[in-house]
């Protein structure tokens, strides 16, 4: 794969929401206090396994119940975000910009309740069935903040995020476009959580990154975005760049519906790809945000993964997982996931993988910790996503000095 | 890009040369496949674990792969859908409302994932590649292919399968005639018609559409296409030349903006120029709707095969030519536009040109 001279695509802006809260300073206070956003709830009366443990945005933050939220929750998480990141960027009404979303489910709750209704023979809201369409979240963000330049959604599972941030990058470095918002996001729905309780997927207690005790991941719900801009254009307007976008990578391993392939072949293809992008190598990363769900087979994965990238280097390679401070936001958790790695490069942290507390000793060498821990010379971070279906991705970003 | 090949199935069609008979008559009610072909080195016993959604899918896809299926060449996948695998959603959801979430089915969930098609693919046909899945309106097929040739063309990928799939359901027939969009048997009207009564447009139909596309380096002789394929982000300011001119338009929501940019190319035509409309035989697919008529493009351009024309508005008939001659049809803009206002294009051109 060659790369001709493309621009440098820089973050100007960006926004999160998910259990911790709304804003990435709570996320970045949560990294450093070690705080998580994990609780027991009783969600969607019967529809879902009660209690489970999951990353539910607090009520107090949409200002709505998870069940009145239902037929456009996805849509008001993502507004949160939006209007963090926009505002940061310092994007006017009407501008230029791509909207690119990665979400599993959109407003996916809505369409459940619409089928409940036909089937109970209660009237129904039509307009609930267009809500789980997944580019109304698209058009929503458009229409928000009055962009008017192209309208994507991407959906490759719990890589979506990343997958949409690789989408807007390629379509950046090939000139159709000079601003991008990247925008993560999927809400909790009894289809979601029933669904990977039905796999046996889920943790009965808080989730644990790559422990030996670890038995399965927390669903979340979140949102992240972030505006990509055109490193010349955004110079001309004075933007400040949080990071450097600088190399995408997927792979789809074609191996099983809902489990990684065993030595990681797609993350390794992805990174390598990404790192290809970049113009480095895997030697050159300083840090890694890895999917790390806690589920025995996807920690695994990505170990072996890690192991073929990085070689010898991994025991000095810092990787963290922040699904144990948010859940499992699956097509956000990329998304949130870069927003993690930026203010990792920003303040110069790696932020804590919490609840690990016996490392597996499978894992020989992972260099991983459940508090805080500061670091110097933090300048390129990998972040990876895994997927149903065998998806993989990868995104490298680089601190702009 | 380069064509290299196409794979289609309908409820009426399951292959490119049956494509023009099925539009004998017009499509005023809902349809569904009725029996999937065997597919070469698919097992039965895999095709029947396979869910509706991904079988059309892979029909289609191993068509248009014809010869390629099986080299080492990496192919990436690109799938394109609106709905997805409702009739599985609504399995899932019937277990959990009638029995609880302790009995929520672990099968429905996992291969009613809105990638489930993309993964598929590259299990079945495709080891080795990447793949994206798009979720989106009428357009958003020809924005798969567009993301497709963008792969190609930056290097990322050496060749690409690219296609789409809608799968009926009476859930979505039922919401969309509650819209006043289309239901399972409405009379059937004119593109671009007023809204008369509760019931117009046409009925839904389900299927795939894929193509298999390369670097235009890659043309080869022995290609069963000789055609290429050039997508356009924004077909309402396309001012070129073109012999054909197809139209998504469905008598649906979208066709506000179909008629928009119809108007504005066939101002920019220095002469009349026939427009096709195949959703008005082949039914509403949404997602596949682009691709359908993409595979119509090539069925006029690359075998000479002969469509029928519809009345068209008014607003576009003096600007329209009455008949189409496909021995002279060297290249055709099919344009669809989504409900929401987003348009797509693409040009289909004979090689020689």
């Amino acid at each position: 794969m060659t790369h001709p001279q493309t621009p440098d695509i820089w973050i100007t802006g960006m926004g999160a929401v998910s259990a911790l809260g709304a804003g990435t300073t709570i996320h970045h206070k949560a990294s450093v206090e070690g705080r998580s956003g994990l609780k027991a709830h009783s969600l969607f009366n019967g529809a879902a396994p009660d209690p489970i443990i999951c990353g539910m945005v607090p009520p107090e933050v949409l200002s709505k119940s998870i069940d009145d939220s239902a037929k456009e929750r996805a849509d008001l998480l993502q507004d949160i975000a939006l209007d963090e990141a926009v505002a940061q960027a310092g994007l006017g009404a009407g501008c230029r910009v791509d909207t690119i979303v990665g979400t599993t489910l959109a407003n996916l709750h809505g369409a459940t309740n619409y089928y409940r209704d036909i089937k109970n023979r209660q009237p129904a809201d039509v307009a609930l069935v267009q809500g789980f369409i997944a580019s109304s979240c698209a058009d929503h963000a458009a229409r928000r903040i009055g962009a008017t330049g192209r309208r994507i959604a991407v959906s490759s599972a719990c890589a979506s995020g990343v997958t949409a941030a690789g989408t807007a990058l390629l379509r950046m470095r090939a000139g159709l476009a000079d601003m991008a918002m990247v925008c993560g996001v999927d809400a909790l729905s009894p289809f979601v959580v029933s669904g990977f309780s039905s796999l046996m997927l889920c943790s009965k207690q808080e989730c644990r990154p790559f422990d030996e005790a670890r038995d399965g991941l927390n669903p979340g719900e979140g949102a992240a975005v972030l505006v990509l801009e055109n490193a010349m254009t955004a110079a001309a307007r004075g933007s400040i760049p949080l990071a450097k976008v600088a190399g995408f990578g997927q792979s789809l391993e074609s191996f099983h519906a809902t489990r990684s392939h065993p030595e990681g072949r797609g993350i390794v293809e992805s990174v390598q790809a990404a790192c290809a992008m970049a113009g480095c190598s895997p030697q050159d990363i300083n840090a890694a945000h890895l999917h790390g769900t806690a589920t025995k087979f996807n920690d695994a994965s990505e170990y072996c993964a890690l192991k073929t990238l990085f070689g010898e280097k991994l025991p000095r390679l810092p990787v963290f997982s922040t699904k144990s401070m948010t859940g499992h936001t699956f097509g956000a958790s990329g998304t949130i996931g870069a927003v993690f790695a930026v203010l990792a490069m920003q303040h110069q942290f790696i932020p804590p993988t919490l609840f690990l507390q016996q490392l597996d000793p499978q894992f020989q060498g992972l260099n991983i910790s459940s508090i805080a821990r500061e670091v110097k010379k933090l300048e390129r971070l990998l972040v990876t996503a895994l997927g149903f279906g065998g998806e993989s991705a990868a995104l490298i970003l680089e601190r702009v000095i | 890009m380069a064509l290299k090949g196409i794979g289609i199935i309908t409820p009426h069609v399951t292959h490119i040369s049956e494509l023009a008979v099925a539009c004998a008559l017009p499509c005023n009610q809902s349809d569904q496949i009725k029996k999937i072909p065997e597919i070469p080195d698919i097992s039965a016993r895999d095709l029947r674990r396979t869910s509706r959604l991904c079988a059309y899918a892979l029909y289609a896809a191993t068509q248009a792969l014809g010869s390629v299926r099986g080299s080492k060449e990496r192919i990436d996948c690109f799938a394109a859908l609106t709905h997805g695998s409702t009739p599985l959603l609504k399995e899932f959801h019937d277990y959990l409302f009638d029995f609880g979430a302790d009995k929520a089915s672990p099968g429905a969930f996992s291969a009613s994932v809105t990638n489930a098609v993309v993964a598929t693919l590259s299990t079945m046909l495709c080891p080795g590649g990447a793949g994206t899945t798009f979720v989106g309106m009428e357009q958003c097929g020809i924005d798969a292919l567009n993301h497709a040739a963008l792969m190609i063309s930056s290097g990322a990928s050496n060749f690409a399968l690219v296609g789409a799939t809608e799968e009926y359901s009476e859930i979505v027939e039922q919401a969309y005639s509650a819209c006043g969009w289309g239901g399972r048997i409405s009379p059937l009207t004119l593109p671009f018609a007023q809204k008369k009564g509760t019931d117009y447009g046409v009925g839904q139909t389900e299927g795939s559409v894929y193509l298999f596309i390369g670097p235009i380096s890659s043309i080869g002789k022995n290609d069963a296409c000789l055609c290429t394929i050039e997508p356009l982000e924004d077909p309402e300011n396309f001012s070129g030349q073109v012999d054909c001119i197809i139209s998504g338009a469905n008598a649906g929501p979208a066709d506000c903006y179909e008629l928009a940019i119809l108007k504005s190319v066939l101002k920019a035509q220095k002469r009349p120029v026939p427009v096709i409309f195949p959703q008005l035989y082949f039914g509403n697919g949404f997602a596949l709707n682009g691709m359908l008529d993409i595979a119509v493009a090539y069925d006029i351009i690359g075998r000479g095969s002969l469509y029928p024309l519809y009345p068209v508005n008014p607003d576009i008939s003096q600007l329209t030519a009455p008949l189409l001659n496909p021995l002279t049809c060297k290249s055709s803009l099919v344009i669809s536009a989504g409900r929401n206002g987003q348009a797509a294009g693409a040009i289909v051109r004979r090689c020689d040109e």
